[in-house]
């Protein structure tokens, strides 16, 4: 048997799923569509198990966001996505009776057999809210079961509710048309007024979150918080998740270590230290960021602080024709692009989504970090600007500025010429205070974790494969008399990656850079910080993670000695990792949130030639004003 | 009087509903602002351009560019 549950966003649709099906469940996404498909199991007798589909939280059967189109599409069975189910669960947050029963009523038209859940009856019950469920249910005409998800009350009431429905003969099935003319609204308004009228009787008003919007919303405090929270968020993210990206990274160095030791060197040792580990620990070093973000995200989500955030924010993104929704994944993506894109899933707007995901890359992100601060201390000079600030400093902070004006403008842009059929707008529900679950927010976590390891995680690790392959081969055999290091640098000359950066160079050449910047562009494509490394291998630089800062004075050392790197290459370069989309996993992450390979390679498309077109223009411009 | 003029804390009731954007317009129904409806502004957002208006029992977010598309008679 196929039950949907079916609720309007923030009714406790999630937890009663959870509470229903326990780890029984999976997540995909439909073929073809951004959509999430979320499936569980449970026992409702002994001998029957039924699958749950939980499809997304809509307000109404009025089809205007695809979320929305999906949810209605299956429960009227127009869906090619899923078979229709053949009993519906509807989930109604009792502290908020009009608004959810709204879509209740919609669903009650179609004729298919439901049962009603009564969410947070205990809550209600503690703000003074009395319902009668008897009289309710005769005016509605639908059997409704009172439950608390959280406590786990009526849920063996709910499940004896739909195992006598599961039987009953489906009477029609017409072609389900759901009226959404003004005047339809109006009269189902009307019937909700009266039925609750009959049956709800509130005796105390909502005080609880009354209180705390008073502060929260307060022109000073509601700001001054807000920003406290960000930054305590950011400064848990940058330096707090340090600690186990540390460890993870370790715990791969070893890894790597015990390979060498025990396999003799060769193809396989090389492939599987080089490539493999290399590649997935790159990946799952970003696990601990990602936990965080998303905790933080969920809970503001549970709370009911995310939609006040959203609302105090609103009014920087509307500058650029986003939402408020759109401010904490642009935000987080100065941890990492990953978490930020991924973070999208709370913008309700299609468009909106879009748009943010196309422009995160550009924010600074923690992994042009090193890049930047190894050009920067080789070529911009200490100098003291004004008071303790110097040009290295100023030059930092530019090029943040520079990504977020970019991300800007370029949002703009995409908003006036993006055609899509929804029209972005901001309303936003803005629920009442509850505490969080943590039962829930683990839950949540453990399904994002593994759909951030599964995903990312097998693209990335044959991607480095590919690079390592591209990196090793052709082998070539170094004069004898060179170094370790030399030998290195030489054997990546001549490999494949070696020569593309050769054969790159004619095309480089116009921005300033000469093939050795060439090899590092192509090999920081897996992700951005191991242009580090590949240049230093270039400039035949003994680079070790243990002594990293010895090794980046070296590295820059030889860059400054090299006279082919100069100030207008350098800011070139800072220009070009500024605004290029050199990561491999942002694309795949992209691929994977936007379900088509179109945006990714648009992405990927408007970045880099973004990147060329201003470094072209700042290389020249440099030389012109320096006269090189 | 729209809602978007509508003083803080002054309850109103809602008149009708205007506006370039039928799918705004529809979504602001079925969050229960009808016609007829019983509504009051209770916050304004800190930084401004946005309100959170108080209809059936909830607080709704919206954009005071589109409240001042609802015409609102005070009470």
């Amino acid at each position: 048997m196929k039950i949907a549950l079916v609720g309007s966003p923030n009714s406790g649709k999630t937890t009663l799923f959870n509470r229903l099906t326990g780890s029984r469940q999976r997540t995909a996404n439909y073929a073809g569509v951004t959509v999430e498909k979320k499936e569980g199991f449970f026992l409702l007798t002994d001998s029957l198990e039924v699958s749950l589909i939980d499809l997304p939280g809509t307000y109404s059967l009025d089809a205007k966001t695809q979320d929305e189109k999906i949810a209605t599409d299956i429960i009227t069975g127009n869906s090619s996505l899923e078979t229709k189910p053949q009993v519906l669960l509807a989930v109604a947050d009792s502290t908020n009776i009009h608004r959810n029963l709204y879509l209740v009523l919609q669903l009650k038209e179609l004729g298919i057999p439901m049962v009603l859940a009564l969410t947070m009856t205990d809550l209600a019950k503690k703000n003074g809210i009395a319902i009668d469920f008897e009289k309710l249910e005769k005016k509605l005409g639908i059997p409704i079961v009172p439950i608390s998800a959280l406590k786990g009350t009526g849920i063996s009431e709910l499940k004896k509710k739909i195992e006598t429905l599961g039987t009953v003969e489906i009477k029609s099935s017409a072609p389900f048309l759901t009226d959404n003319s003004s005047s339809k609204i109006i009269e189902r308004y009307k019937f909700i007024e009266e039925a609750v009228k009959e049956s709800v009787h509130n005796t105390t008003p909502q005080t609880f979150t009354a209180s705390v919007d008073k502060i929260l919303l307060n022109k000073v405090f509601g700001p001054i918080l807000l920003f406290s929270l960000l930054l305590i968020l950011f400064q848990l993210i940058f330096s707090f998740a340090t600690i186990p990206m540390d460890l993870i990274q370790k715990g791969f160095d070893l890894l790597g270590q015990a390979v060498q030791t025990y396999l003799p060197e060769g193809f396989i040792q090389s492939l599987l230290t080089k490539g493999v580990i290399k590649g997935v620990g790159s990946v799952l070093v970003f696990l601990p960021q990602i936990l965080i973000l998303f905790f933080f995200i969920y809970l503001l989500e549970d709370t009911g602080l995310m939609a006040r955030a959203a609302f105090i924010l609103d009014r920087f993104m509307k500058f650029v024709g986003l939402s408020g929704r759109s401010f904490i994944p642009l935000l987080s993506s100065f941890a990492c692009a990953i978490p930020g894109i991924m973070s999208t899933r709370t913008i309700d707007s299609k468009k909106d989504k879009l748009i943010t995901i196309l422009i995160i890359p550009l924010m600074t992100c923690s992994a042009r970090l090193p890049v930047y601060s190894i050009l920067i201390a080789s070529f911009i000079p200490a100098t003291k600007l004004w008071g303790p600030i110097t040009y290295q400093g100023m030059t930092l902070m530019g090029l943040y500025l520079f990504g977020i004006f970019t991300a800007m403008v370029v949002a703009l842009i995409l908003k006036l010429t993006l055609h899509r059929k929804e029209k972005s707008f901001f309303v936003m529900e803005l629920p009442t205070y509850k505490a969080p679950s943590f039962k829930n927010l683990a839950h949540n976590l453990k399904d994002r974790a593994l759909l951030f390891l599964r995903r990312a995680g097998t693209i990335i690790l044959y991607a480095s494969v590919v690079l390592w392959f591209l990196a090793t081969y052709p082998k070539s055999t170094p004069p004898e008399n060179f170094t370790a290091q030399q030998k290195a640098s030489y054997g990546l000359e001549h490999s494949v990656l070696g020569r593309l950066g050769k054969s790159f160079e004619p095309a480089i050449r116009p921005i300033g850079f000469d093939w050795k910047i060439g090899i590092g562009l192509l090999s920081s494509f897996a992700a951005r910080e191991v242009i580090v490394s590949t240049m230093s291998t270039v400039y035949a630089i003994n680079y070790s993670k243990d002594d990293e800062e010895k090794s980046s004075s070296e590295l820059s050392n030889k860059l400054k000695q090299d006279p082919n790197m100069s100030l207008p290459t350098a800011l070139s370069l800072l220009v070009f990792f500024a605004l290029a989309c050199q990561c491999i996993s942002t694309i795949a992450i992209v691929r994977r949130e936007t379900n088509s390979w179109r945006w990714p390679i648009f992405m990927f498309s408007y970045m880099t030639i973004l990147a060329y077109v201003a470094s072209f223009a700042v290389y020249h411009g440099a030389k012109f004003f320096l006269n090189t | 009087m729209t809602l978007a003029t509508l003083p803080v804390g002054k309850k109103a009731i809602i008149v009708k509903l205007l506006g370039s954007n039928p799918q705004l317009v529809t979504r602001l129904m079925e969050l229960g602002m009808v016609e007829g409806t019983l509504i009051s502004v209770s916050y304004t957002a800190p930084l401004g351009g946005a309100l959170a208006v108080e209809c059936r029992g909830g607080l709704i977010a919206l954009r005071t560019s589109d409240a001042a598309h609802i015409e609102v008679s005070e009470i």
